[in-house]
């Protein structure tokens, strides 16, 4: 039998996507030590399990390197990569929201060439784009993104929040919700249609633990 | 600054002779079978009008395409789709009063599309267009050619999707989405998200039973069942007509004896926006995108002029050749070279050796070092040669057969049988006749 391949987010995504495998009979106990190793097997059920970086799980899924993906759904917007989305798996919730100083929530949608700094350049270019039909300048940052309204860098940024806190801490606040976000199991379009049985008995596993369609 | 001239641009590549031999036989093998189904062969040009390819959508939508200018200020671009061009060819070129027409090609096509590696941007497609035939054994027909060619390469454990545009559409019309809408959900229909298509029906005011055919849609695949399960009560007839349509061809492909090869998938959607029928995707092992796609389109050949309803499939050549290597199998068996070597004033006799054996069907090459037999020697080991044939100015020949380790003596005269060619008939040898 060929191995399927499943592709985790490296962190928290992971390690709850591992305890829901467990739960279903696959064995992937070996990831929850302490080790640098990246490719774990499940030699029973022929399922190979990989750790990638969470921006990196679209690709490997969309490529057929792994069948099937756990990755967030701020990564699938911003990659907008070709797969599957098949089933919300309801953990790691989150919001995706345009955040800043106060004063801005009315100026906001009225500054001509806003600017934007983000970690995630198209959904937050689409959003104004296509939602507001707005033109922005993107900054592109590649972390900690609450300073740049602080210091002048952008007006607005448009990142994940979860409780909210590093916002408050830096005087900042949500302006605008911009969706919802949670972990999400994908499918690559071909192993999908060769390994359709198994593929859909991990899905039907799934959603009777989850309890949604 | 890096030297450029040292590299290819992104996304475009060269093909070396070993791969090279692996691509060409894939295509003369593809070629065979279309060929032999009556499809002739057609040659259009790489670039195009850019008006011809506009409003195409989807995968050729306008900044997947390179353009550039002609003298005049006239919008060229490179190809992005070989159909486009074979409808525009037939409606402007051909007499469409006598249908139907079937075409083959072999090209290249260009994409500006934004990732890397295994999408390139520029790519090799084969594929037939059936212009002018409607009934579902059209379709089928070009199926049945996707099919004999994936086997026809060597490629067995294949899956052809078929789908169903119209059926979609029917839905769409009856439960009066918005046009913004529509793309919305077709999307998330083709991303197979259930919840978010679930959230776009919701507040439709269209009857229960299509809401729940259409939140049901992503999972809709599978064998002939899922045209039962797709039957519901209410349909209207452009759903009702697209179902009969569907359900036709997977019968007909069933009695041609490719049920182990065919699926239906009512979710699948994403595509060319020219597509207004069937349309389906092959695929198969160590590839993560489908080999090829096509689907019938009643409505391109029409924006050229004259309309004629039409089916095609394309083939993505590189794509093949990734499922072929993934096997781990020698894919082309290379024939081995027999190399001539002349000695002092032999030239000519052993271009005509080599002349002798090469339209009979030989693989020859002419020594060229400067060396003498023994370097000779050693360079057909290195490249593997069969023989090596030894010309002397005075017509002796000797063969030295690396494979068997033989050597034999002889004359090129005996070797090529001259004495017995009667039509020569001048009695000597030196007569210098043309063979």
């Amino acid at each position: 039998m060929k191995y399927l391949t499943i592709a985790l987010a490296k962190g928290r995504l992971a390690e709850l996507a591992i305890d829901m495998f467990i739960d279903m009979g696959l064995d992937c106990s070996e990831m929850k030590q302490k080790t640098r190793k990246l490719i774990f097997t499940d030699e029973k059920n022929a399922v190979k399990f990989i750790l990638v970086k969470a921006s990196d799980v679209p690709t490997y899924v969309e490529y057929g390197a792994a069948d099937i993906g756990i990755v967030g759904k701020d990564t699938l917007l911003e990659e907008g990569r070709n797969l599957y989305e098949m089933i919300n798996l309801g953990f790691g919730k989150c919001k995706m929201a345009v955040c800043g100083k106060a004063n801005m929530r009315t100026k906001m949608f009225g500054v001509n060439n806003l600017k934007v700094a983000s970690k995630y350049p198209h959904i937050a270019e689409s959003f104004f784009r296509d939602e507001k039909g707005q033109t922005i300048e993107i900054i592109k940052l590649n972390g900690s993104v609450e300073l740049a309204p602080l210091v002048g860098l952008a007006d607005v940024i448009v990142d994940i929040v979860e409780s909210g806190k590093t916002l408050e801490e830096n005087g900042l606040e949500v302006l605008y919700d911009i969706c919802p976000l949670s972990a999400w199991f994908v499918v690559n379009r071909v192993s999908m249609k060769m390994y359709t049985e198994r593929i859909m008995s991990i899905v039907e596993g799934i959603r009777e633990r989850i309890g949604n369609g | 600054m890096a030297e450029w001239k040292l590299h290819t641009p992104t996304g475009v590549c060269d093909i070396l002779p070993d791969e090279c031999a692996v691509k060409k036989q894939i295509e003369s093998e593809i070629w065979s079978v279309f060929a032999s189904m009556g499809y002739k062969e057609v040659e259009l040009p790489t670039f195009e009008y850019y008006d011809v390819f506009t409003n195409s959508g989807g995968q050729i939508s306008q900044e997947a395409m390179f353009k550039f200018f002609d003298e005049r200020g006239r919008i060229l671009t490179l190809r992005p789709d070989i159909t486009t061009s074979i409808a525009r060819m037939a409606a402007t070129k051909e007499d469409l009063s006598k249908l139907p027409k079937r075409y083959c090609y072999t090209g290249n096509v260009f994409r500006a599309e934004q990732t890397q590696g295994a999408r390139q941007r520029e790519f090799t497609q084969e594929g037939i267009e059936l212009i002018g035939a409607y009934g579902p054994e059209a379709d089928a027909e070009v199926i049945a050619a996707v099919i004999e060619a994936m086997i026809a390469v060597g490629i067995d454990e294949f899956s052809v999707q078929i789908g169903q545009v119209a059926f979609f559409n029917g839905l769409v019309e009856q439960a009066g989405i918005k046009a913004e809408e529509v793309e919305r959900l077709r999307e998330r229909i083709d991303a197979k998200d259930s919840l978010g298509i679930r959230a776009l029906v919701a507040d439709l005011d269209a009857k229960d039973s299509i809401k729940e055919l259409i939140c049901r849609l992503p999972s809709m695949f599978g064998g002939a069942e899922v045209l039962d399960e797709a039957d519901v009560e209410g349909l209207n007839p452009v759903s009702a007509a697209a179902l009969n349509n569907i359900r036709r061809i997977f019968e007909l492909l069933v009695l041609y004896g490719f049920e182990k090869y065919i699926a239906i998938d009512l979710g699948m959607l994403q595509s060319i926006d020219y597509y207004t029928g069937s349309i389906f995707k092959c695929y198969t092992h160590g590839v993560g995108f489908p080999v090829c796609a096509g689907g019938r389109y009643d409505n391109l050949v029409g924006n050229f002029g004259v309309k004629a309803g039409a089916v095609g499939a394309a083939f993505g050549i590189n794509r093949i050749m990734s499922a072929l290597s993934s096997k781990d199998e020698d894919l082309v068996h290379q024939t081995a070279p027999s190399v001539v070597f002349a000695e002092h004033n032999a030239e000519g006799l052993a271009y005509d050796l080599a002349y002798s054996l090469r339209v009979n069907g030989c693989l020859v090459e002419g020594y060229l070092g400067s060396g003498d037999y023994a370097e000779c020697e050693s360079y057909c080991q290195r490249i593997g040669a069969g023989c090596m044939m030894r010309v002397y100015a005075d017509g002796k020949l000797q063969i030295k057969d690396f494979a068997k380790g033989e050597i034999t003596e002889t004359t090129v005269a005996d070797f090529l049988g001259y004495y017995e060619e009667e039509e020569c008939g001048c009695g000597e040898h030196t007569c210098g006749h043309e063979h």
